[in-house]
């Protein structure tokens, strides 16, 4: 799981699938320790959001 | 065992550094009232003619006014400074001689001559700042009338006026300037902020070609305030230690980038004459007459130590107190420090970073307000851009926590040292020019942490346990390497790639440098996100592209002492930044240090 996470992470192009995967992924997350290296791929894909937000055009497509 | 004249030769030059701190925040204020007062004076009492001045007579009158205000204004604070603060002085210096004892009980406290001593002093550092008052009446008056005898326009003489009180650049309509110039005003003089004090000057000087006024009222106050309560203790410990037989020393103090040679080298032990590291007065006598340096003064060595500024103090001993290696004899041994622990607690700037052994939890209240306080200016920062009709523009999701500061979820001591860091990426904002943060707020899921367009968000959960996953980290990797944790650690560039740790606060011993190292991490975010931003950036938005992150995306080959620095150049950049400005220079690559060089 920690290995699609980073996969998803190092894409060169990002889209709302990939963010929804990646957000479903926080919940497949077994042990603490996969949690605790998921939260920092989690940091790096946050901050390219805009990139997904340039596609739709606005950020409705975040799940919170 | 702790080295107990160290311990309290330190405990006076602290609190000398707080005294200094405090009263240079009171002259800072007693010098804007003064300057205010001055400028209105001069603005009802002066007539002008289509803006000049004009009559000699209203400016010969106006002299006795200046003084009065002076005298009214700066007089108590000067009293202030010699009545209080070297009287405290006094009694640390006494605290330090009744801790040791093993000296004559009459000469451990103050005694009479000693008093009368401390009273001479007194009412010598009070001629001095005294002096600059007289002084500066007269500098103040004759500028007065040298205007009006040719008939100048007001506003130069407010100018003059300003500047020959405070000496900072003159009032700006740029608000960045006017930023810096508190900035520097506020601070000058505080040793801790010293190289943010420095950049900020570079800043004016370099991008808005200001120039500190050389001749004024602060500087020779300040300057009067730096040392006079330095040579005081110095002056009163040389005298009672004579009193009391004590002819050999020892030199302490911190060593800092700025540190003259001849302390460095005094406080290291290069010069040691013997191998307890002990020097007789003569000796000392002896090195400094034979050298010289920047910023060394004339006088007794024992007094005036490294010259103006210096932040070193001798401490006077016997020879029987330490063994021949130096170490301490029994008798020094076995002495139990009386004095009250001087607090260094909760103080932290990027040039002293607070350590996890000096941190004292607080209740989160006392944080929050200072988080608070933090973020308000980070908000009313003009350099974030905003839309005509004053709305914010945002770039980032969760623009809703703009102005944010929510650290209800971080236990107490979570929010003490997020408060800490806090002034530490506040120095950071000032390094780099950015704007500070103007949000924080945490969330008990996703990223360990997340940076955009000026908000901090934190994830509690996992920072509470950032020693445990970072432990973790090293000993995955290691396992899977067959190799130990501590090579994951001690990895260093030209090593194997596969033995780096995955993110760059595993290098870090603690969870206090861990924590930092993540916050470092998302400051330097801020700095590619917001360099070079300004209220007139009309694109800021979703599609935004900062100039620096298009420089980013130019740079090829890079490198990364963190697995995770390698996911793509922003990461690159907060990874090398964080290691950067924690100094683990070894562990930055050259390009990077090239690139944050350039944005200083």
């Amino acid at each position: 799981m920690i290995e699609e996470a980073r996969k998803i992470l190092n894409k060169k192009n990002i889209n709302v699938e990939d963010y929804n995967r990646f957000i479903a992924l926080e919940k497949e997350m077994k042990t603490e320790f996969d949690k605790f290296q998921y939260s920092w791929l989690a940091e790096g894909f946050e901050l390219r959001l805009p990139e997904i937000a340039q596609k739709v055009g606005n950020y409705s497509f975040i799940k919170d | 065992m702790a080295d107990i004249v160290k311990e309290l030769t330190n405990y006076r030059i602290k609190g000398i550094e707080r005294a200094e701190i405090e009263y240079y925040k009171q002259l800072t204020q007693t010098l804007d009232r003064i300057e205010a007062q001055i400028v209105a004076l001069a603005d009802q009492q002066l007539p002008r003619q289509a803006g000049k001045l004009i009559e000699l007579q209203s400016a010969i009158a106006i002299r006795p006014k200046i003084k009065a205000i002076l005298d009214k204004e700066y007089l108590p604070f000067a009293d202030r400074v010699v009545r209080k603060g070297f009287g405290e002085q006094a009694k640390r210096v006494e605290r330090q001689f009744k801790t040791i004892g093993l000296i004559p009980p009459e000469f451990q406290e103050l005694t009479k001559g000693d008093l009368a001593l401390v009273q001479n002093l007194k009412q010598q550092y009070y001629t001095q700042f005294k002096d600059v008052s007289n002084n500066f009446t007269r500098i103040l008056s004759d500028k007065v009338y040298q205007n009006t005898l040719v008939g100048t326009e007001f506003t130069v003489l407010e100018k003059e006026l300003r500047e020959s009180i405070n000496g900072i650049y003159a009032t700006s309509s740029d608000p960045a300037v006017n930023r810096l110039v508190d900035y520097v005003k506020n601070n000058r003089d505080n040793p801790a902020l010293a190289s943010r004090v420095d950049s900020a000057v570079k800043i004016l000087q370099s991008k808005y070609a200001r120039t500190r006024v050389g001749e004024n009222m602060k500087r020779y106050a300040g300057q009067i305030l730096n040392d006079s309560l330095r040579d005081f203790d110095a002056t009163l410990n040389f005298n009672k230690s004579k009193d009391a037989g004590l002819t050999f020393v020892k030199y302490y103090g911190d060593v800092i980038p700025t540190t003259r040679d001849i302390c460095r080298r005094m406080v290291s032990g290069s010069l040691d004459k013997r191998a307890n590291g002990l020097f007789t007065i003569e000796e000392i006598q002896d090195i400094w007459a034979s050298r010289s340096w920047s910023g060394k003064k004339g006088g007794n060595p024992m007094i005036v130590r490294g010259g103006y500024n210096c932040r070193h103090q001798f401490s006077y001993v016997n020879p029987d107190w330490y063994e021949e290696d130096g170490k301490q004899a029994n008798k020094l041994k076995n002495i139990v420090p009386k004095i009250k622990k001087q607090s260094k607690e909760n103080i932290s700037s990027l040039v002293n970073p607070i350590t996890l052994t000096n941190i004292k939890t607080v209740p989160k209240q006392v944080s929050q307000a200072k988080i608070t306080k933090s973020i308000k200016k980070g908000f009313d920062d003009v350099r974030y851009p905003r839309n005509p009709d004053g709305s914010i523009k945002f770039r980032f999701t969760n623009s809703d926590k703009i102005g944010t500061s929510d650290i209800s979820e971080l236990s107490d001591a979570m929010a003490t040292k997020v408060s800490l860091i806090l002034d530490e990426l506040n120095d950071l904002a000032v390094k780099y020019d950015v704007p500070q943060l103007r949000g924080i707020w945490t969330k008990n899921s996703g990223a360990i942490a997340t940076m955009g367009d000026g908000v901090l968000r934190i994830n509690p959960t996992v920072l509470e346990r950032i020693n445990i996953g970072a432990k973790r980290d090293l000993e995955k990797i290691a396992f899977l390497n067959n190799t130990k944790p501590k090579n994951i650690k001690n990895w260093k560039f030209g090593n194997n790639p596969d033995l780096r740790p995955e993110v760059s606060f595993a290098y870090f011993d603690n969870d206090l440098d861990q924590l930092r190292s993540v916050l470092y991490h998302e400051f330097g975010h801020q700095i590619h996100h917001m360099k070079y931003v300004t209220k007139k950036t009309k694109d800021y938005g979703i599609s935004f592209k900062p100039k620096v992150e298009q420089q980013l995306s130019k740079i090829r080959k890079r490198k990364s002492a963190s697995k995770y620095g390698d996911s793509n150049n922003q990461e690159w950049f907060a990874e090398n930044f964080s290691l950067y400005s924690m100094n683990r220079k070894d562990l930055v690559d050259p390009q990077f240090i090239k690139l944050i060089e350039e944005l200083q």
